[in-house]
């Protein structure tokens, strides 16, 4: 039989049904896989004895009736990314700040999982707060990407970020499938990096109660797996109105799985002619060609498309970001939770300022800074207010060309993953890995990346499908093509450890 | 455009509740320059009537209803996370002597 810890969740629902396995015999896999590649540092805290009890609780429950009318969610061991609150379960948002914060809740998503019979195996790494590219910003170390150049195999790289710890333990084996988040490509382009699916869903269709908060407008939770329809089978369990969440969107659910494998024939697909700049990566760009062309060839019609205000859209990102993280983490002040500095103080604002000051790492402070300053006066009108209308502009964007097409095809990054610690010459550098995601994330239509093919040094490339509101359904659907097409790559990292050549 | 400065360094930290040494004034000071600057690009673009966008579906957004959730968050359970509650309080070390 195939590794058990490299099925999707269809093919592990057949095995139940088969009883090929159980619940215990594959959460168990899981754990030995994590045990294994612990080297990768992609889970904070792991959930062992919780996992195995709930593994045999859905072992008696598959039991006693049919495997028909369990969730489709049962018995799967899924990971959380560590901003997603646990009720009883270190949540820690991967900062020194929360080292040690056990929720007295369950997010919204985590008990939607836990109603459907889900096996949480534990709590994945992020960049501290969500604030980074690359997850070298946690508290708890980097996270390690399972994939390796096969040029120097002995560099390690990063496996994207802000949710590097979902990217790295999926591709690698560790969860079968877990949760992201995506403030400004968090979700799309760690999934781009590592091989594997990311969905951002459109703003609001996913509820952000329990999600501990970094720009309240962006953050959007999603779903990330390793094929189309995992994602497909998360989404379905992850969505829903929530009345705790004054921005979730009450909409009828939508059967995502009923267009998977459907036929694009006649879909319009807009090429954004800003999305392909001068100094893209030839490999990425060759990739992007052959998306084009595989879309052509199922049936799609190709256009040419304009955002013009694409190149404004990463300033005006880490404008409102940083404004908005600046007032969400003003909450960690040491008193009600969280850290709390030691040193002998004067006064409550010198107590706040040196818990603030040893509690935060340097990216969350640096951009707690600049989200003040431009909400300061003198500054508001000239950089908070501008990018606010600067946003409407690249959202502008967005709907007069979904008049036109039906879905986007960009390239996920700019560059497949880079080295550990390779990508901070200036404050700026680490910024740019966003341009491509960014602006579906300021307008808030959802997007997906999906692994389209391999560099020379056989490092996965994504590719991003962007479309208009609430149309996951047809994102789903594309990429469940793109997905077919080039199934000739093999996306597990360890299958090309003895070597790229011949693997094709 | 505003240009930033040293002193607006020192006054947002203050702002912001957080100490910074004079060792992480020198870190910040070029990281937050470089940052402002690149947000004077946005200076190159006509807003002019343009109204703000502060939120995706901000025709969608809806208030929460003023009433206290029913859930069974004991005060205890609450407290559990704060260093030194005292009677059922949280505290904050003492400041005066």
């Amino acid at each position: 039989m195939a590794d058990m810890t490299r099925l999707s969740v269809e093919e592990v629902r057949q095995s139940f049904k088969k009883k090929d396995f159980t619940t215990v015999e594959l959460t168990e896999a899981y754990f030995k896989a994590i045990r294994k590649h612990e080297d990768l540092n992609a889970y904070v805290t792991l959930n062992e004895e919780n996992a195995l009890e709930q593994a045999k609780k859905c072992d008696v429950e598959k039991s006693s009736c049919s495997a028909d009318v369990l969730p489709p969610m049962h018995g799967i061991p899924i990971g959380l990314k560590d901003l997603f609150c646990t009720k009883g379960l270190k949540t820690t948002a991967c900062s020194q700040m929360l080292e040690n914060f056990i929720p007295p809740y369950e997010s919204t998503i985590g008990e939607k999982f836990r109603a459907q019979g889900a096996v949480l195996l534990g709590k994945l790494s992020l960049d501290e707060f969500a604030m980074g590219s690359s997850n070298e910003t946690s508290y708890f170390g980097p996270v390690i990407s399972p994939w390796k150049s096969q040029l120097s195999p002995d560099i390690p790289l990063v496996p994207g970020g802000s949710s590097g710890g979902t990217s790295a333990a999926i591709s690698a084996g560790l969860a079968l499938c877990a949760t992201g988040t995506d403030t400004g490509g968090s979700i799309r382009q760690p999934a781009a990096f590592t091989g594997i699916v990311g969905l951002k869903p459109t703003y609001g269709l996913s509820s952000r109660y329990g999600v501990i908060g970094f720009a309240s407008s962006l953050d959007v939770p999603g779903p990330m797996a390793r094929t189309v329809g995992d994602v497909a089978s998360m989404l379905c369990a992850m969505v829903g109105h929530d009345p705790k969440d004054s921005t979730s969107i009450d909409r009828p659910l939508v059967p995502y799985h009923e267009t998977l494998g459907k036929s694009i024939q006649g879909l319009r697909v807009g090429l954004p002619k800003e999305y392909i700049l001068g100094t893209l990566n030839a490999e990425i760009l060759k990739v992007y060609q052959d998306t084009c062309d595989a879309l052509k060839e199922a049936g799609a019609e190709i256009f040419d498309v304009s955002l013009p205000n694409t190149l404004a859209a990463l300033p005006v990102y880490y404008v409102v970001a940083s404004a908005e993280a600046s007032s969400n983490l003003s909450r960690y002040d040491g008193v009600r939770f969280g850290y709390r500095t030691i040193k002998k103080v004067k006064s409550l604002d010198e107590f706040y300022a040196y818990t603030r000051q040893e509690g935060f790492g340097l990216e969350v402070k640096k951009r707690i800074l600049v989200g003040s300053y431009v909400l300061s006066s003198g500054a508001y009108e000239a950089y908070f207010q501008r990018a606010q209308k600067v946003r409407r502009l690249v959202q502008n964007d967005f709907i007069e060309v979904f008049k036109k097409v039906d879905v986007l095809l960009t390239p996920t990054t700019p560059s497949t993953a880079f080295e550990l610690g390779g990508s901070h010459k200036n404050a700026l550098d680490m910024y740019f890995n966003d341009i491509f995601t960014v602006p579906s994330s300021l307008a808030g239509v959802p997007a997906i990346s999906v692994p389209c093919g391999l560099s020379q040094e056989c490092l996965p490339i994504g590719m991003q499908l962007i479309a208009n509101f609430f149309k996951e359904d047809i994102l789903l659907q594309t990429a469940s093509i793109l997905e077919k097409v080039f199934k000739k790559y093999d996306f597990n990292p360890y299958a090309y450890a003895g070597g790229f050549n011949g693997k094709l | 455009m505003l240009h930033f400065k040293k002193e607006d360094l020192l006054k947002i930290a203050h702002f912001s509740r957080i100490c910074i040494s004079p060792e992480e004034v020198e870190t910040y000071e070029g990281k937050l320059f470089s940052v402002v600057h690149w947000f004077e690009e946005l200076e190159k673009i006509n807003v002019e009537g343009v109204e703000p966008l502060t939120i995706p579906h901000e025709d969608r957004l809806r208030g929460l209803e003023d009433v206290p959730y029913e859930d069974d968050i004991e005060p205890q359970t609450i407290l559990s996370n704060a260093k030194n509650p005292l009677d059922g309080f949280f505290t904050v070390p003492k400041v005066i002597e």
